[in-house]
C-alpha cells in the first residue's frame, strides 16, 4: 500500500473516530442570548432608519397635492365667474377699456371695436343699465357663448388683439393684476375666458339692436336716432337689420335735404 | 432580499444569501444560519480550550456579537463558513495572546489538566476520550487545522485562508496531526 493510501486511511479513520464523540451543543440560554442580540440589532436598524426617513415622503405627499388643488380651486373661481356673470364683465371691464382706449377703436373696422367707443362714461353705463339684457339672456349666456364660439371659430389673425394684450393696451396700470391672473391660468381656461368675452359683446350688441326696433315700433325717432347715433360710434360698420337700416338711410337723407 | 420569506424557503438558501438576508434586515435568517453553525464553532472552541464550556461559551459568544455587529460590512465573495472561522480563529489567537505573557504555558497546561477529571473518564469510551485528549496535546497549529477540517467542514485552500498560512503547510499540519492521534490510539489497543 502506498503512503498516500496509507494516510487517507489513517484520516479516514480518525475522522470516524472523531465523528462518532458526543455532539456538544450551546446551551438554550446561550442560543437564546445571542438571537435576541441578532434580532434587536436588525429592530434597531430599521427603527433608526424610520426615523430619518419619513420626512421626504411626508414632504412630497402633502406639497403635490396642495398644489394641485390651489391651481385648481383657482382656476375654477376665475371661469365660474366669467362665465356666469357676464354682464358684470360687460358693464365694469369693458367700459373702462373703451375710456381707456379710444384710438384703437377707430383703426379696427372688425365688430371688437365696440370696447373703444369713446362714449361718455356715465352715459354709456346708464345707457348699459338700460339695456340690461333680460334674465332669459342671463341664463341662457353661458350657451350662447359656446354658440358664439363655435360659429365665430374665426382665425386668430381676424381678432385685433388677444385680450391680454387688449388689456395691457387699455391701461398698462390697472391692467397688472388681471394680466397677471390671466397668465396664471391654463390655455384653456384663457379660451373660455374669451369666449365669454365675446359672447357679453353680443349680448349687448343685440340688446341695442332690440331696443332700437322696439323705439322704431313705438314711432319714438328722436330716441330712436339717439339710439342708432350711439350705435353707430361703437359699430361703426355693423350691417343693421333691414327695417333699420332702411329707417337709418331715411334719416340720413332727411338730414341731408 | 423580501422580509416577507417564510421560514420554509429561509431553509432553502445558502449560507451566504441568509446572511446577506440578515444583513438586509430579516430577523428569521440569522436564526437559521445560527441553527445551521452553532454546533460546529461551539465544539470548536470547547476542543481548543479543553472543554472548559464557561471560556467556551463566552468565545463563541462574541464570535457572533462580531458577526452581527459587522453584518453591514459583508460581503458574498467569500463563502460564509470561511467568513464565520476567520471570525472565530481571530478571537482565538486574542484569547492565546493575552493567555501567554503570564505563565502561559502552565495555565494552558492547567486547562489540559482539567479536562482529564474522573468524571469525563466515567462518562465517555476510553478511545474517544483518549482521542479527545489527544487532540488537546496537539500543537495549537495542528490542533486548529484539525478542527477546522473536522467541525467546518474546510477545504486545504479553506483552512490556508483562515489561517493565513499555504495550502501546503495546512496539508502538512493535518498530516502530522492524524498520524500522532493515530500513534496515540494504536498504543492504546
Amino acid at each position: 500500500m502506498s503512503e498516500k493510501s496509507t494516510t487517507q486511511t489513517e484520516q479516514q479513520e480518525i475522522h470516524q473516530l472523531y465523528q462518532s464523540l458526543e455532539q456538544e451543543q450551546p446551551s438554550s440560554e446561550l442560543d437564546q442570548r445571542i438571537l435576541a442580540a441578532a434580532h434587536k440589532a436588525v429592530a434597531s436598524t430599521a427603527a433608526s432608519t424610520a426615523k430619518v426617513l419619513p420626512m421626504k415622503p411626508n414632504r412630497r405627499a402633502w406639497y403635490v397635492p396642495v398644489s394641485y388643488a390651489a391651481v385648481i380651486v383657482i382656476s375654477l373661481s376665475v371661469v365660474l365667474r366669467l362665465l356666469l356673470e357676464p354682464e358684470v364683465l360687460d358693464r365694469e371691464v369693458v367700459p373702462e377699456l373703451e375710456r381707456s382706449a379710444p384710438q384703437a377703436g377707430r383703426d379696427n373696422d372688425k365688430e371688437p371695436a365696440a370696447i373703444m367707443a369713446p362714449a361718455a362714461p356715465m352715459a354709456t353705463t346708464a345707457m348699459e343699465a338700460q339695456l340690461a339684457p333680460p334674465e332669459s339672456v342671463k341664463k341662457t349666456a353661458k350657451m350662447q357663448a359656446v354658440e358664439a364660439r363655435a360659429k365665430a371659430s374665426k382665425p386668430a389673425a381676424k381678432q385685433p388683439y388677444s385680450r391680454p394684450e387688449m388689456l395691457r393696451r387699455a391701461s398698462p396700470a390697472e391692467s397688472d393684476s388681471s394680466e397677471k391672473m390671466q397668465l396664471q391660468s391654463a390655455a384653456g381656461n384663457r379660451a373660455a375666458q374669451d369666449m365669454t368675452l365675446d359672447a357679453a359683446k353680443e349680448i349687448s350688441r343685440d340688446a341695442r339692436l332690440d331696443e332700437m326696433k322696439r323705439l322704431l315700433a313705438d314711432s319714438q325717432y328722436d330716441q330712436l336716432h339717439s339710439k342708432l347715433r350711439q350705435f353707430r360710434q361703437i359699430y361703426p360698420d355693423y350691417v343693421l337689420p333691414e327695417e333699420l337700416s332702411a329707417w337709418e338711410k331715411q334719416a340720413a337723407s332727411a338730414a341731408g335735404d | 432580499m423580501s422580509a416577507q420569506l417564510t421560514d420554509q424557503s429561509l431553509d432553502g438558501l445558502t449560507d451566504e444569501q441568509l446572511m446577506l438576508s440578515y444583513r438586509n434586515g430579516h430577523a428569521a435568517a440569522f436564526d437559521v444560519l445560527y441553527a445551521r453553525h452553532k454546533g460546529g464553532l461551539y465544539r470548536y472552541f470547547l476542543r481548543q480550550l479543553g472543554l472548559q464550556s464557561e471560556l467556551a461559551n463566552e468565545l463563541f459568544q462574541d464570535v457572533w456579537m462580531n458577526l452581527i455587529n459587522a453584518r453591514d460590512r459583508y460581503q458574498a465573495s467569500a463563502k460564509f463558513t470561511t467568513y464565520l472561522y476567520h471570525i472565530a480563529h481571530n478571537r482565538l489567537v486574542d484569547h492565546w495572546r493575552s493567555c501567554k505573557p503570564e505563565s502561559a504555558e502552565q495555565d494552558c497546561e492547567t486547562m489540559i489538566d482539567e479536562a482529564k477529571s474522573p468524571d469525563d473518564h466515567a462518562h465517555h469510551g476510553q478511545q474517544s476520550m483518549q482521542l479527545r485528549q489527544q487532540i488537546q496535546a496537539l500543537p495549537e497549529e495542528q490542533r486548529n487545522a484539525f478542527l477546522l477540517k473536522e467541525e467546518a467542514a474546510l477545504s486545504l485552500e479553506q483552512i490556508a485562508e483562515v489561517t493565513g498560512v499555504n495550502r501546503e503547510t495546512v496539508k502538512s499540519r493535518l498530516r502530522y496531526a492524524v498520524k500522532r492521534l493515530r500513534l496515540s490510539l494504536v498504543s492504546i489497543r
